[in-house]
């Protein structure tokens, strides 16, 4: 605003610095305080400069102040940490003493644990499950807390590891799988929840937690629609299913329900990823072994695919503004014929389509190739400081009793924990969740098994995976590009 | 100090030259009055200590919850810390990963971007729109039209968040007005459009400010002296002179209440961004709020986040300061 600009008449006139005149009277804005020394005439060539001046004496109070704070605040945060008592001797069996097991769960699961914790205490009627929900995206945040907190809970939802085990606040299980029996289980099950020494690398060492089922993810397809573009049965190969996108497509349907604002179209790169790359140097990646690294043939090739399904236009319209909610509802309502996501939709979507909903696993890229699939166990883990250790890995081992197993299955949907040897849950035939198990069986015969990208450090799905996978999709970051900022952003976290 | 003779002869207390009725009334002979200057200091003295007692609960909840949580926070943000386990040192090294890191810088740039959106457009639309209801609106239509437009500061901005997140979808209301009117061209789903997503984001700011903008202004607008509009018409003003020359400058202070907490909800905002885009599409609509929510709570870097929140608690006060400094000024 030019400062000789009359506005409004020959009388006011508001000048630069919004000094406002009056017959040449100013009536507002600045006025040079003559109290306060003018250092180098800054006052002077910047009038606004004014604003950040301080009396001495308030300066003096807010410097006493913060000095006060922080010099009698506290020492080094995080080093009051109590020791734990030595761990109690390892008992299978539940004492007739009437105890309380105080349990933290994420509300998302809330049927699931209140109908394991009922069928528990009927069983036991000795011990009082006291089960508390957490908000499932604030409980990974709020779980290190808790466990750190002077009264853990015995048994807490652990869906990551993440620093735990390093900071001494999860009881390691070794002695309660020897006595109980978990090391004959398939090996990939367990191996999420195994962390080496160092306290960081998972995959392999010591048990720090037990599931209550598995998720698994894979596609979902829409019976009808499939029958419509000429698909009998569910592809053999990664080829024969891109056959089928194409066909969706061409029939002008949306081929792939995925949502990206959470960044989900993860859950189809990794299916690629993992038929393309190396299963064990995948793995390796993503628990965080020294040297192992995202850049890998299999992860460029998935980019590429995925972006070539984004530009041929087989995700749904606006993909990176959809969230999960919608696109099941989406799904649900008939649009597209197949629908990325987990077995933890199951129970909806046998509910909500009745007949009409199959499942496969992504397909290998050589149909007598062995099934790998990304499936994450849903682990509890033991507090270090929790006073009922015993008890706790009892519930632990009775996850896998059959009256727990038809629990998960028919409750959540989940993948049941324990042996593929154990009678299957039974499921309605015909359902999705019949599917589902088979499809798990078959999982569990090659032992596949394997961890999501997204769980490698806690920061990488949001610092990276969410927002490159959005730019991957609309074009504007090339496959080379994608995986390097992944393993940049990976090396950067655990650098530091 | 007062006297019943101030009482019969209010005029000549209030005229006494120095404030000081009791001597120009001949009541204290003026060799006397270090005395009484002396008393005066030693009450008020005492009431200054007293004053600081009935302080003490506000002080001490502000201090626990204000004070200390803040002082933590710059302790914090020296260290590499998880939140839980032991902390290591490291000097500046979070304040110049803050200032070194694009991903970071951007966060701040963005949060600046936004200040045109929650800021600029609230208080220009707010001065317009304040203006017509004055000249138009009375009785009950402009009781109507007070509520109407401030109704979007009772909503939470979460539930605001949401709903525009729904108009703004493809075949949101945003799109379907668009094709109704043959702009079939532009429509788009506008929260993950890498161009269009802050400003889509902004407006949803922009439409929560402009209502306690406008309203703000109506209450300043009704202060103002009519006589001065009734000169400026005697002079042949027109609406518009009438705008800039009066109501303008009698907004002062509130339209410098308005930019401070506008440009505090810009710079800090959170809410609106979390519950729409999360910071998406890539890290278009990345702000610090949601930056530092993050690194503290999802990616366990408390001392990056703390240093974050230091840097963009000085920059708020940088930007806030000079302005309330304008609004305190005393009025002509």
């Amino acid at each position: 605003m030019a400062g000789s600009r009359v506005w409004g008449g020959r009388r006011w006139r508001l000048t630069p610095g919004l000094l406002l005149v009056h017959d040449g009277r100013t009536l507002s804005g600045f006025e040079t305080p003559t109290a306060r020394p003018d250092i180098g005439g800054l006052m002077n060539r910047f009038p606004f400069a004014h604003a950040y001046s301080v009396s001495p004496k308030v300066s003096a109070t807010a410097g006493l102040l913060l000095t006060c704070l922080i010099l009698g605040g506290c020492g080094t945060p995080g080093s009051d940490q109590p020791e734990a008592d030595p761990p109690p001797e390892v008992s299978t069996e539940l004492s007739s003493d009437e105890v309380t097991l105080e349990v933290v769960a994420g509300s998302c699961d809330e049927a699931l644990m209140q109908a394991l914790a009922d069928a528990f205490m009927e069983e036991n009627p000795q011990v009082t499950i006291d089960l508390t929900l957490d908000d499932c995206t604030q409980l990974p945040a709020n779980a290190p807390r808790l466990m750190a907190s002077d009264d853990p809970p015995d048994l807490i939802r652990l869906s990551t590891l993440g620093t735990a085990v390093e900071d001494d606040l999860l009881t390691n299980l070794d002695p309660y799988a020897d006595a109980y029996g978990w090391d004959q289980l398939p090996a990939t099950q367990l191996e999420q929840l195994r962390v080496s020494d160092d306290g960081r690398t998972r995959g392999s060492g010591s048990l720090y937690g037990m599931p209550f089922g598995f998720g698994l993810t894979g596609v979902y397809y829409n019976k009808d629609k499939a029958a419509a573009i000429g698909m009998n049965e569910p592809p053999g190969t990664v080829e024969e299913f891109e056959a089928l996108l194409a066909a969706s497509e061409a029939a002008g349907e949306t081929a792939l329900m995925a949502s990206n604002q959470d960044g989900l179209v993860a859950y189809a790169y990794q299916g690629l990823a993992n038929q393309f790359a190396d299963r064990d140097a995948l793995g390796q990646w993503i628990y965080t072994a020294a040297d192992a690294t995202f850049d890998m043939d299999g992860t460029r090739q998935a980019a590429e695919d995925i972006q070539r399904w984004a530009e041929e236009g087989y995700f749904p319209d606006g993909v990176n503004a959809l969230n999960q909610d919608q696109v099941l509802g989406q799904f649900i309502e008939g649009e597209g014929v197949f629908y990325y996501s987990g077995n933890w939709r199951a129970a909806t979507l046998d509910e909500q389509m009745a007949d009409n909903v199959g499942f496969f696993l992504m397909p290998p890229t050589d149909a007598r190739g062995p099934q790998v699939a990304m499936s994450a166990p849903a682990g509890m883990g033991i507090p270090r400081r929790s006073d009922q250790i015993n008890t706790a890995a009892f519930f632990l081992h009775w996850l896998q009793s059959d009256t727990a197993r038809s629990l998960e299955v028919q409750i959540s949907g989940l993948a049941p924990a324990g042996s593929p040897n154990q009678p299957t849950p039974e499921v309605a035939p015909g359902s999705v969740s019949e599917a589902l198990l088979h499809a798990w069986n078959d999982l569990n015969e090659s032992d596949g098994l394997i961890a999501f990208l997204a769980d490698a450090t806690p920061g990488i799905n949001t610092s990276a995976l969410i927002p490159e996978m959005q730019l991957l999709v609309e074009g504007k970051t090339s496959p080379e590009e994608f995986v390097s900022a992944v393993q940049d952003a990976y090396a950067q976290e655990l650098g530091s | 100090m007062s006297s019943a003779l101030d009482r019969r002869h209010p005029d000549r207390a209030a005229a006494s030259p120095d404030g000081n009725p009791a001597v120009d009334q001949g009541l204290v002979p003026p060799w006397r009055l270090r005395r009484h200057a002396a008393a005066r200091r030693a009450s008020t003295g005492r009431s200054r200590w007293s004053g600081w007692l009935y302080m003490m609960p506000a002080l001490l909840v502000y201090g626990v919850f204000v004070l200390v949580p803040m002082g933590r926070t710059v302790q914090y943000s020296f260290y590499d810390w998880d939140g839980v386990g032991p902390a290591t040192s490291v000097g500046f090294d979070n304040y110049r990963r803050v200032f070194t890191d694009p991903e970071l810088i951007s966060t701040i740039v963005h949060a600046f971007e936004l200040l045109g959106f929650f800021t600029v457009i609230p208080i220009v639309v707010g001065l317009v729109v304040s203006s017509l209801v004055r000249e138009v609106a009375t009785g009950r239509f402009g009781t109507v039209a007070r509520t109407t437009l401030f109704l979007p500061q009772i909503v939470p901005l979460v539930a605001a968040a949401i709903a525009w997140s729904w108009m703004y979808s493809s075949q949101g209301l945003v799109n379907q007005t668009l094709s109704l009117v043959g702009l079939d061209g532009l429509t788009r789903p506008w929260l993950s459009d890498f161009t269009w997503a802050l400003p889509a984001v902004g407006l949803i700011g922009s439409w929560v400010m402009t209502g306690l903008c406008t309203v703000l202004f109506l209450s300043g607008m009704a202060k103002i002296d009519r006589s001065l509009y009734e000169a400026a018409r005697v002079d042949g003003a027109g609406p518009i002179r009438e705008f800039f020359a009066i109501t303008l400058p009698g907004l002062r202070q509130e339209i410098g209440v308005c930019v401070m907490i506008t440009i505090i909800a810009a710079l800090a905002s959170f809410d609106v961004i979390y519950a729409s885009t999360q910071g998406g599409p890539g890290r278009a609509t990345l702000v610090p709020g949601v930056a530092i929510f993050r690194l503290a709570f999802t990616e366990h870097q408390v001392g990056l986040a703390s240093a974050l929140a230091i840097v963009l608690t000085l920059l708020v006060l940088a930007c806030v300061l000079p302005i309330q400094r304008l609004v305190a000024e005393k009025n002509p």
